[in-house]
């Protein structure tokens, strides 16, 4: 074979392997996108408070540090408690009153890398403390709070009640000014149809679920609604007259919240199969993909950045942790 | 309105209260409706104040919703 002959080949070759790379390189992720979630399996890896014990006595919320530190609200004991990754209670904080730093009744809780934010039930705001959980300030707001996302050190969302105006997720600063408003809906809600949870991916895509619409939805940052959709087929909200207000009863959605996949898991209410266990996990897209229950009863779902979830049993005695996996088809 | 009876409506008024901050603050009660009441008595407490009665007496009743009833 002449030399020619026998470059051509050898050019010829490497075309070929450069196009079954390029095709690998371009079709393999494509491939394993196309994997569909089957389902989720909760596997657990902590329990932290037992009903003999005395180290949670009644939980409302729950945030975790990037250190894996947990912060929980503990509303019957009118403090924050701070626990290590293995459930050590390190310290508390707090106390009942309305002094600095005091509590009449912690709800709320979110965690940025310096700070750790407390709503209480009596007070328009937030109590912000550090990692230690010393009181650093007061952050005071005109409006009661419903939800909280704790979006960095100087930003923070809140999802709010709203009272003849058009229903919005509001972002403040450190100082309690408001940065932005993202409305979503484009007209004034009857009374407490407008609660939502929510959460705002890392792209500033905003999703809510009604706590008493059965309705799941998608925003873009500018505000455009992306997709909308309802799971438990719920047509009519039971509503019952109290006092001069006609006010729904049943809760369709309890709370939301993205794992790191992108995964939105949404914590269903009073009219799901097994009553605030059902956990229904949809696709970025609004697909359901699929659903998994909890062991226990939840008033919320959290998830951290290493994507463990946590959730409540015994009644709020108990914080429970879970490793998610994830079984694709 | 004799002294009596308006001791009794207060009496009445401040029991009401009572039960509620025990639905409210105490142990939960997972029977439907707690809530409710919860709610129409919170806004009894604050009838004088509308504006604040909306926002304490509503997110009160909507966390009741959610923690208490499941």
């Amino acid at each position: 074979m002449s030399n020619i002959k026998r470059r051509r080949n050898f050019l010829k070759y490497r075309v070929w392997v450069g196009f079954v790379l390029m095709g690998a390189f371009l079709f393999l992720p494509l491939s394993l996108s196309a994997q569909e979630l089957k389902r989720v399996i909760l596997d657990e890896v902590l329990s932290i408070g037992s009903l003999d014990g005395d180290s949670i006595f009644q939980w409302t919320g729950v945030a975790v540090d990037s250190a894996s530190n947990i912060y929980v609200a503990d509303a019957m004991d009118y403090s924050l408690k701070k626990f290590s990754p293995q459930g050590r209670l390190l310290k508390t904080a707090g106390g009942r009153g309305q002094g600095p730093g005091e509590f009449t009744a912690p709800r709320l809780l979110g965690c940025s890398e310096a700070y750790v934010y407390a709503t209480d039930q009596g007070f328009l705001g937030l109590h912000v403390f550090d990692k230690e959980l010393n009181f650093r300030r007061r952050i005071a707001l005109i409006i009661p709070v419903s939800d909280l996302k704790v979006l960095s050190d100087s930003r923070f969302a809140v999802a709010t009640m709203s009272v003849d105006s058009i229903p919005a997720i509001c972002i403040y600063d450190d100082s309690g000014e408001l940065v932005r408003k993202i409305p979503y809906s484009e007209r004034k809600m009857p009374p407490m149809m407008d609660s939502v949870n929510f959460d705002i991916d890392g792209e500033g895509n905003l999703y809510l679920a009604y706590t008493f619409e059965d309705r799941i939805e998608k925003f873009d940052r500018q505000g455009n609604k992306l997709w909308s959709v309802s799971l438990l087929e719920a047509k009519k909200v039971k509503r019952k007259k109290i006092s001069s207000y006609v006010l729904p009863t049943q809760v369709m959605y309890k709370d939301v919240e993205l794992d790191s996949h992108g995964y939105l898991l949404v914590l269903g209410g009073h009219l799901s199969q097994n009553r605030s266990r059902d956990i229904y996990v949809l696709s970025p897209h609004g697909k359901l993909l699929t659903r998994l229950t909890l062991p226990d009863a939840s008033h919320c779902i959290y998830i951290d950045h290493q994507n463990f979830l946590y959730s409540r049993a015994n009644q709020g005695v108990t914080l429970k942790k879970y490793r998610l996996h994830y079984v694709y088809e | 309105m004799t002294l009596r009876k308006f001791w009794n409506k207060r009496l009445l008024t401040l029991g009401l209260i009572m039960a509620m901050l025990f639905i409210v603050s105490g142990a939960a009660l997972p029977d439907e409706g707690g809530c409710e009441l919860a709610l129409a008595l919170c806004w009894i407490d604050y009838m004088g104040l509308p504006d604040i009665a909306v926002f304490y007496c509503g997110t009160g009743y909507i966390f009741c919703k959610k923690y208490v009833e499941h």
